[in-house]
């Protein structure tokens, strides 16, 4: 016979389990883990391609339930002008539906997007990125390219003396056109600026390459939104950052090349340490793609992939000059490298509602 | 008119005709420079510079320098590779300098004529003496000049052409003996050098060390006996030497203070490698900023700048380094 009346022990264990949960702190809710994709398009006519790359992005967004909080894109369709981006980049926010950021200019010499198919070959691409809190803060520094170093060094700190020190995991990125000479002077006082806050990775093309920061969103267009210039891109949120790089040691050798690329994934893995890695922000030189008879910009992103992780959606382009991290932590900048970001989950003791020590 | 002066006079009158005593060589492409005159003991270099503007008189001034040092040892010259940077470098110019040289080395000449890059203009002689070392010039004429940057095929068939160039001189090389040091110079474009380095490199099947760079898409090249033109030259020094290359990537070439630490401490490594022996020379290939950060490093070992802007060097694995942006610093020493 099974007694009703509770036991003295019984009592005991059921107070104890009352009063354990009122101590205990409410659930925190738990923050989205971050999420990325791309959408690419080809075509010459660059509002139109924006347009399918950004419904493309936005359908790998939608099959995972998600929404992107935030939209970058590189337009390597057409030599673009500062007015035919203001159009592009809105019809690219609009379909997004979120604050976009992005640059585009001249195909060719300044290079190809990793998603082009051949060399040359014209490419819209769009990365969206959402959860973790992510934010991106853009600093724009508007005008024609510096026609000297110490013109250049002054207007990159200027840009960089805007740059607030984030209060999460963050990276820079830097897009825009600049000239070789006087773009290497003006990304090494930009570093002298924003590296001690946060790495910095740059793409530099040609002169005259637009840059497009949330256009419709600026209330009263003040003529800095879209512009000839250069664009920094501050991406923060609850993630965790790696960085490596490599300067090529020939880059008439297009098996050193692809090793290269595998040495340099295989070392933004290994700084992730246990974070998946959810997104890359890579750029490569276009003389290394062009020299080492590579020729097609996705063989060495399959390198990438292969380390990554095939749906590790790769952004970024074949430029002019890069500038960035090295393997060994240090800042290079020049031409010949392959220069990448890596964006991870953040470690379980650093994420808001994870588990804790 | 003083005997000098007459003779100076007779090469002038000669570089203005174009005319160049003909040697006999294995052909049109791939003539070689003199051998070397009676031999002298151990290695010696030496380097003369002059910065007159007319190319005879910048020549002879840079020669008698360098044999001045060569004349005091009692070593009698294996060898004369001379720069030429003017603004108005052409092969009717290069062709004067050459002859100048070779008349008063009376050894192997050869060189190369570019445009500065930024410093003044200069001629530059290097004499090489030593017992058993043999200097010689290989080289391949014609410009590779960049085509239509849009065009994906036109640069596919110009990289090819380039690695042909390249693989056409390691033939050459390859074909006269094997091994030695190799000196590369001339006119390629930067960006693309080095299809042209590594088929080169490739050919000698890593059997020579190569240290060298390129200067514009037009630099002559001088080799007696053959039309002073444009092109790409490489000097192979064979004998009792070593050479260790220090090729660095710059991290950073817009801070000094990093790109001096970098230049200086391939520097070091050069030296440290070729230990025991002590370098009997001092080579870096860079651009002219660069290789003005180790000029007052070298000490009393002569060191011969090479101004270009892309460069290559094989290093102590044997693995060439081939690129823009690099400093190639490498020490030669006798074995």
């Amino acid at each position: 016979m099974i007694s009703a009346t509770p036991t003295a022990a019984g009592l005991f264990a059921t107070v104890l389990a009352a009063a354990s949960v009122c101590g205990a702190e409410p659930p925190r809710p738990r923050a989205a883990r971050l999420f990325a994709a791309v959408g690419v398009s080809t075509g010459s006519d660059a509002a139109r391609a924006g347009e399918r790359a950004a419904r493309s992005m936005l359908a790998k967004f939608r099959a995972a339930a998600r929404r992107p909080a935030v939209a970058i894109f590189l337009d390597r369709t057409a030599r673009g002008s500062a007015k035919a981006g203001g159009a592009i980049g809105d019809r690219v926010r609009d379909v997004c539906g979120a604050p976009t950021y992005g640059s585009g200019g001249r195909i060719g010499p300044a290079g190809v997007t990793w998603w082009a198919k051949r060399d040359r070959e014209p490419t819209f691409l769009v990365l969206g990125l959402c959860g973790a809190a992510v934010a991106v803060r853009p600093y724009v520094a508007s005008g024609a390219s510096p026609s000297d170093k110490p013109a250049a060094e002054a207007q990159a700190r200027a840009l960089g003396r805007q740059v607030a020190r984030p209060g999460r995991p963050a990276a820079a990125l830097l897009l825009g056109g600049l000239t070789g000479e006087t773009g290497g002077a003006f990304l090494a006082a930009l570093q002298e600026s924003v590296g001690s806050k946060m790495p910095l990775l740059a793409a530099v093309g040609a002169p005259g390459d637009y840059v497009y920061a949330n256009a419709r969103a600026a209330a009263g267009a003040d003529g800095h939104r879209v512009a000839v210039g250069q664009l920094l891109l501050v991406i923060e949120g609850d993630f965790a950052v790696a960085t490596a790089g490599v300067v090529s040691r020939n880059v008439g050798d297009a098996q050193a090349v692809l090793a290269e690329a595998d040495t340099v994934a295989r070392h933004a893995v290994e700084a992730l340490a246990a974070s998946p890695c959810r997104a890359v922000l890579a750029v490569s030189d276009a003389g290394r793609l062009r020299a080492s008879a590579l020729d097609r910009p996705g063989t060495e992103r399959a390198r990438l992939c292969a380390a990554f992780g095939r749906d590790v959606p790769v952004f970024g382009c074949f430029s002019f000059l890069q500038a960035g991290l090295d393997n060994r932590g240090r800042f290079s900048v020049g031409r010949e490298r392959l220069m990448l970001v890596a964006l991870g989950d953040a470690p379980p003791a650093s994420r808001p509602g994870g588990p804790r020590p | 008119m003083t005997i000098y002066g007459r003779t100076l006079a007779a090469a002038c009158v000669l570089a203005l005709c174009g005319c160049e005593p003909k040697q006999p060589g294995p052909g049109p492409a791939t003539r070689t420079a003199e051998p070397a005159r009676r031999p002298a003991p151990g290695l010696l270099a030496a380097v003369g510079r002059s910065a007159r503007a007319e190319p005879a008189a910048a020549a002879t001034e840079a020669a008698g320098q360098a044999m001045a040092h060569l004349r005091a040892a009692g070593v009698r010259p294996a060898g004369a590779i001379f720069l030429d940077r003017a603004a108005d470098t052409s092969p009717k110019r290069v062709t004067a300098i050459g002859r100048c040289v070779r008349r008063l080395t009376g050894a192997a000449t050869c060189g190369h004529g570019t445009t500065p890059t930024g410093r003044e203009p200069a001629v530059t002689v290097l004499v090489l003496g030593g017992e058993g070392i043999d200097v010689r010039g290989f080289a391949t004429s014609g410009a590779l000049a960049g085509g239509d940057p849009n065009d994906t095929a036109a640069a596919r068939a110009l990289r090819r052409a380039r690695a042909e160039r390249g693989d056409a001189l390691g033939r050459q090389i390859s074909a006269a003996a094997d091994g030695g040091i190799v000196l590369t110079f001339g006119a390629l474009d930067a960006d693309a050098h080095a299809s042209f380095q590594t088929a080169l490199h490739k050919r000698l099947r890593g059997g020579a060390a190569l240290a060298g760079g390129v200067g514009t898409r037009s630099d002559a090249v001088y080799l007696p006996g053959r039309p002073t033109s444009v092109g790409q030259l490489a000097v192979v020094i064979r004998g009792p030497v070593r050479l260790a290359v220090e090729p660095v990537a710059l991290s950073n070439r817009w801070n000094a203070a990093a790109t001096r630490a970098e230049a200086r401490a391939a520097m070091a490594a050069a030296v440290r490698r070729i230990a025991p022996s002590r370098p009997s020379l001092l080579l870096t290939f860079g651009r002219d900023e660069h290789n003005a950060l180790l000029a007052d490093r070298a000490g009393d070992v002569p060191i011969f700048a090479v101004s270009c802007t892309g460069q290559a060097g094989t290093d102590a694995s044997g693995k060439l380094h081939a690129g823009t942006g690099r400093l190639i610093v490498a020490a030669l020493a006798a074995q």
